[in-house]
């Protein structure tokens, strides 16, 4: 038995080496399918499948406060204090408070993602440190000495992955941390996260933390009782919650839920991965069923071109089960060789992957190809083995092995059974095909519309970076006349014209919701949509392209003066002064800079100007209300300068950090907000968008190729079964046109039935797209229309080609009698 | 196969009125004081090779052969002699040879590939050995097929069919499918496919080749009928039998004509 085996597999070696492109597309095409399904696969396994590494990982969750009428906000310190001292469901519950801290070293000062965790945080996600120790109950104690605990990713930036940074010391502003622990790479919660130490450290001095209205910065994490039910917990919360709206309505009335999301929906929820992964996955399997019907009807076609051969093998004796284990044996040899070489590329491009990853894609350093990715592709090879060794292996049972020997025809023994199931094959295809590309294209029209948004400024030609000063500038007095000295200094530079500044910059990711109070309407902290606390400079505006459509912008000495006046958009106007003239009216605000004592201080301001709206939040996001006002009034703790150069910016680029550091060495231009065109922050916002469509374009061309190779495949097997048909028929007069389209006839019913299934199939897919797209329906009759067609004119060339062949038959091959 | 393809030779005659330029009357042995008629087929220095790595492989060498109206010429010969390659060039299915080919008063060496085709489809009819009707059509419709190429309206195809059904005596088969008819009836069939469109030369390939001898007989009285109505014939064969239907015997051997 082994030996037969042996033999088969030898002959089968034997034989494919023989049909060398036969056995190279077949190889290179499932290669490529199957690593295409191990990294998508290896990317759904390690973002979306693998659950967190925390103990415990499905008791995790995120909580949210919701208002009565479905919106959600970040929950405050105090509150967070009163669900920790009034609950009973869970084990534990961790407050984060996040901030940007500068953190010195000998390649100069780099900015990091401080994580300020509550004691319990490490009780919340429990994990062993790679390396050290997590904080001890005291080093949570106000007054302790100041510790902290460093990300992989951060431990192997500063320290090179040093085991001796354990016991050393980093500098954040102007504090002196010892370093504890190392945390393993999957840890990082929350994303931004490259340090954590404890809340207890600015406890006293934070004046955030004792303000209950403010709900930015910060993550509230809870570990569930084992017995506990979400929905009785939540129940719980949302008690605690309503007495709290009572307690302080001017914060918290109407906001009596709370929403609670698991961890690793919230993982997935932030970058919206989720529904993009498991479409690629679909397509990616999509591919390779395409990729298996191709490589069966192949096989098929050579089955058929080999028929004296296997009747020869039967009449020497060998059984049905033989013949068709032999044949299995060759698909098995082809599927094992595209197998391992998809599976070294697969292993090529997760490298590739995870060296650059998309940006928006979560827990990337837990794409690898592990046992389970192993397992996985050698079930595909396995079922791919099923998939396209069956067919050629079984016969039908009406065969009759001797009618190739005596007919001398090659496609004598085929039966129109495997006609049929080749048909069948190829109208899957062209359905398979169809829906990838009408997914594909309605996702192009997407993109296509979401970058043609307007987004209310004009980023061509602009220039911008952040500027976080050391703690010696602490002061606002000093903040200011330091933006001021850098906002001199980058005017100076050639090519640079107008300087601004800002606290935030549309479609950077970074915005800050206030609290606004108009005098004469009651505020209404759950119906009123949060408004966005802009500091700018006087040529914020012209800078920026954005037009003032009421009234005047600031001038130098509004700025100067720090005089109480605001700018508003006009989203806001038309929500907080519907129908009259804002000008003129007064807003109270509150002071919105972080770590500054007079943080949430009321102030009235005096509305002199209305401008246009920016999409600052997204592009895909209608415009929030916004409120400028000069940034001398509430100096920010950081800056951002804004450029518009003339001529090339990547000059004026080059420039900005000698330019910064001739201001203040100790101000950093590396980091997320390092100097970069602001067109950079726009097609940012199609990045995910693009990868996406890029990734489906890849697909969809390779199943339109498969497709197209299958209708090929499929009229050239036809034309050799019917060679003798056709030298017949022109040795009757049929005329090169008469075989042709006698040809072409036979694919049009295989392809309309494809595209038909295809449509039907493409319309009902596409409704689960919806969230994916941007201003075009799922069913899109121009997408539908077009691609349909695009397909069938594909359709019609791959038969044609063939068909052309078929033309070429010699007459005589009809008087020839073998 | 049961007797009984008798054909009414005098309605089914060659079809004067497809060409216009073909006589109705045989003159098989014209007298010496009429005027020499030009033969229906003329073919002078005929040579057909292929290239090959010494040289070239000749398959027909200066091929002389005058072919009257109405005759039933036989070309015989062993194996690989060049019998069924003739038959080709005469059938207009060749085109890579040179020489002189005359079919009445057209050059067919000067003619393009296309109106050699054109040429083919309005004088020749071919009957093969192994039948070649098509396997998915009915025998109606496998009588269609060469009407179906020469453009004759739906009508007209179907009054032909019915008319040579009915001559050929198997309107009770015409449903039938090729898989369904014996060797016989199935190179019945593809005589009465190779005649529908009444060309005015038969070419057959070893006509009885895959024919037991009584199916044979039958079939060769079939072009004997055929030949007497008018019909040119020229058929390769191997068997002395079938040669004695003829008028004359050509012999070829290496691409050569020996007699």
């Amino acid at each position: 038995m082994i030996d037969s085996v042996l033999q088969d597999l030898r002959y089968a070696l034997r034989t494919l080496r023989r049909t060398p492109v036969f056995t190279l597309i077949a190889v290179l095409t499932l290669a490529t399918a199957i690593g295409a399904n191990t990294v998508i696969f290896s990317v759904l396994n390690g973002v979306v499948l693998r659950p967190l590494q925390y103990d415990a990982s499905d008791r995790l969750f995120g909580i949210w406060e919701r208002s009565e009428g479905g919106d959600y906000r970040l929950g405050s310190y105090p509150t967070f204090r009163d669900w920790r001292a009034q609950n009973d469901v869970f084990d534990a519950l961790a407050f984060i408070r996040g901030s940007s801290s500068l953190m010195p070293g000998n390649d100069g000062a780099r900015r990091v993602g401080t994580a300020f965790v509550s004691e319990e945080f490490f009780d919340v996600l429990r994990g062993p440190p790679l390396i050290g120790r997590l904080f001890s109950p005291e080093e949570s104690q106000p007054g302790s000495p100041r510790v902290a605990v460093l990300t992989y990713a951060l431990w192997h930036e500063a320290f090179g992955g040093d085991r001796s940074a354990i016991g050393s010391t980093i500098r954040l502003n102007d504090g002196t941390y010892t370093v504890v622990g190392v945390l393993p790479d999957w840890f990082r919660f929350p994303s931004w996260a490259d340090v954590y130490v404890p809340l207890s450290t600015i406890l006293p001095s934070d004046p955030i933390l004792a303000q209950r209205g403010f709900h930015a910065d910060s993550r509230i994490v809870a570990k569930l009782k084992p017995a506990v039910s979400t929905e009785r917990a939540q129940a719980a919360l949302s008690a605690i919650q309503t007495r709290l709206a009572a307690a302080y309505p001017t914060d918290n009335r109407g906001w009596t839920q709370v929403e609670f999301v698991s961890l690793y929906e919230q993982e997935l929820q932030f970058g919206a991965v989720r529904p993009i992964l498991i479409l690629l996955s679909a397509a990616v399997a999509t591919v390779l069923l395409l990729a298996c019907a191709n490589v069966a009807n192949m096989s098929l076609v050579r089955a058929a071109t080999r028929s004296r051969e296997l009747a020869m093998r039967a009449a020497l004796g060998a059984g049905r089960g033989r013949v068709a284990r032999l044949l299995f044996t060759e698909s098995a040899v082809l599927v094992l060789a595209g197998g391992v070489i998809g599976l070294l590329l697969a292993f090529w491009a997760i490298g590739l992957l995870r060296a650059a990853a998309p940006g928006g894609l979560p827990r990337v350093n837990e794409i690898a190809i592990d046992a389970r990715m192993l397992g996985f592709t050698a079930l595909i090879c396995l079922l791919v083995t099923v998939a396209v060794g069956v067919a050629p292996a079984v016969r039908p049972p009406t065969a009759d092995l001797s009618v190739p020997l005596k007919a001398g025809s090659p496609g004598a023994g085929a039966s129109g059974i495997w006609l049929r199931l080749r048909s069948a094959l190829v109208a899957l295809e062209v359905a398979l095909a169809l829906v990838l590309l009408i997914g594909t294209g309605l996702l192009v029209r997407s993109l296509w519309a979401l970058s043609h948004v307007d987004p209310g400024f004009d980023p061509k030609g602009v220039i911008t970076f952040g500027v976080f000063p050391p703690p010696r500038y602490d002061a606002a007095e000093r903040a200011v006349d330091l933006y001021q000295r850098v906002a001199s200094a980058i005017a100076s530079l050639p090519g640079a014209g107008e300087v601004a500044l800002s606290n935030h910059v549309p479609l950077t990711g970074a915005y800050l919701p206030r609290p606004i109070e108009v005098p004469g309407r009651s505020p209404d902290p759950q119906g009123d949509p949060p408004v966005l606390f802009r500091t700018i400079s006087v040529e914020y505006f012209d800078v920026m392209r954005i037009p003032v459509r009421k009234g005047r912008a600031f001038t130098a000495t509004d700025v100067a003066l720090a005089s109480r006046m605001a700018i508003i958009n006009e989203t806001l106007a038309h929500r907080f002064f519907p129908g009259q003239n804002p000008i003129g009216k007064f807003v109270t605000l509150f002071k919105s800079a972080q770590a500054r004592k007079d943080f949430g201080e009321r102030f009235s301001v005096e509305i002199i100007g209305v401008v246009g709206d920016v999409r600052h939040t997204g592009l895909e996001d209608a415009p929030a209300p916004e409120v400028y006002i000069p940034y001398t009034v509430n100096p920010w703790g950081y800056m951002n300068v804004v450029v518009r150069t003339r001529g090339d910016p990547q000059a004026v680029l080059g420039a900005i950090p000698r330019a910064v550091a001739a201001v203040d060495r100790d101000i950093p231009v590396t980091g997320p907000q390092r100097p970069g065109p602001l067109t950079q922050a726009v097609s940012g916002q199609l990045a995910r968008q693009r990868i996406t469509v890029t990734v489906l374009s890849g697909f969809a061309g390779g199943a339109l190729l498969l497709a197209a190779l299958g209708i090929f495949g499929v009229i050239a097997y036809i034309v050799t079964l019917r060679t003798r048909e056709f030298g017949v028929r022109a040795a009757l007069g049929a005329t090169p046109r008469d075989i042709v389209r006698l040809v072409i006839r036979q694919t049009t019913g295989v392809v309309v039935v494809g595209l038909v299934v295809g449509f039907g199939a493409a319309l009902a897919v596409t409704r689960l797209m919806t969230r994916l797209l941007y201003d075009v329906p799922a069913t899109d009759p121009l997408t539908f229309a077009s691609l349909t067609v695009f397909l069938a004119v594909v359709a019609l060339l791959a038969s044609y080609l063939p068909a052309r062949r078929a033309t070429r038959v010699d007459p005589m091959i009809a008087l020839r009698n073998e | 196969m049961t007797r009984g393809w008798g054909l009414g030779v005098g309605a089914w005659g060659m079809n004067a009125g497809t060409s216009g330029e073909v006589p109705t009357s045989r003159s098989k042995s014209p007298s010496p004081e009429a005027p020499t008629p030009r033969p229906f087929i003329s073919v002078c220095n005929l040579e057909k090779s292929f290239p090959q790595a010494d040289g070239r492989l000749y398959v027909l060498r200066r091929i002389a052969l005058d072919i009257a109206q109405g005759e039933f010429v036989t070309i015989m010969g062993p194996s690989g002699a060049g019998k069924s390659t003739l038959l080709s060039v005469l059938g207009m299915l060749e085109g890579d040879w040179t020489g002189e080919y005359r079919l009445l008063e057209h050059e067919v060496h000067k003619l393009k590939p296309k109106d050699r085709v054109a040429l083919g489809k309005r004088y020749v009819g071919f009957v093969f050995q192994q039948y070649h009707l098509i396997d998915d059509l009915t025998v109606a419709e496998n009588l269609a097929i060469p009407l179906s190429y020469r453009d004759v309206k739906a009508s007209e195809r179907e009054a032909a069919v019915a008319d040579t059904l009915d001559r050929f005596g198997i309107v009770a088969k015409k449903n039938l499918y090729p898989s369904q008819l014996s060797g016989g009836q199935q190179q019945l069939v593809g005589v009465a496919r190779a005649i529908i469109h009444r060309p005015a030369l038969l070419l057959a390939d070893e006509p009885t080749g895959n024919l037991h001898s009584t199916q044979g007989k039958e079939i060769m009285e079939l072009f004997r009928e055929l030949n007497a109505a008018g019909t040119t014939i020229v058929q390769v064969t191997h068997s002395e039998e079938n040669a004695k239907y003829g008028n004359r015997v050509v012999q070829l051997k290496d691409g050569w004509i020996v007699t």
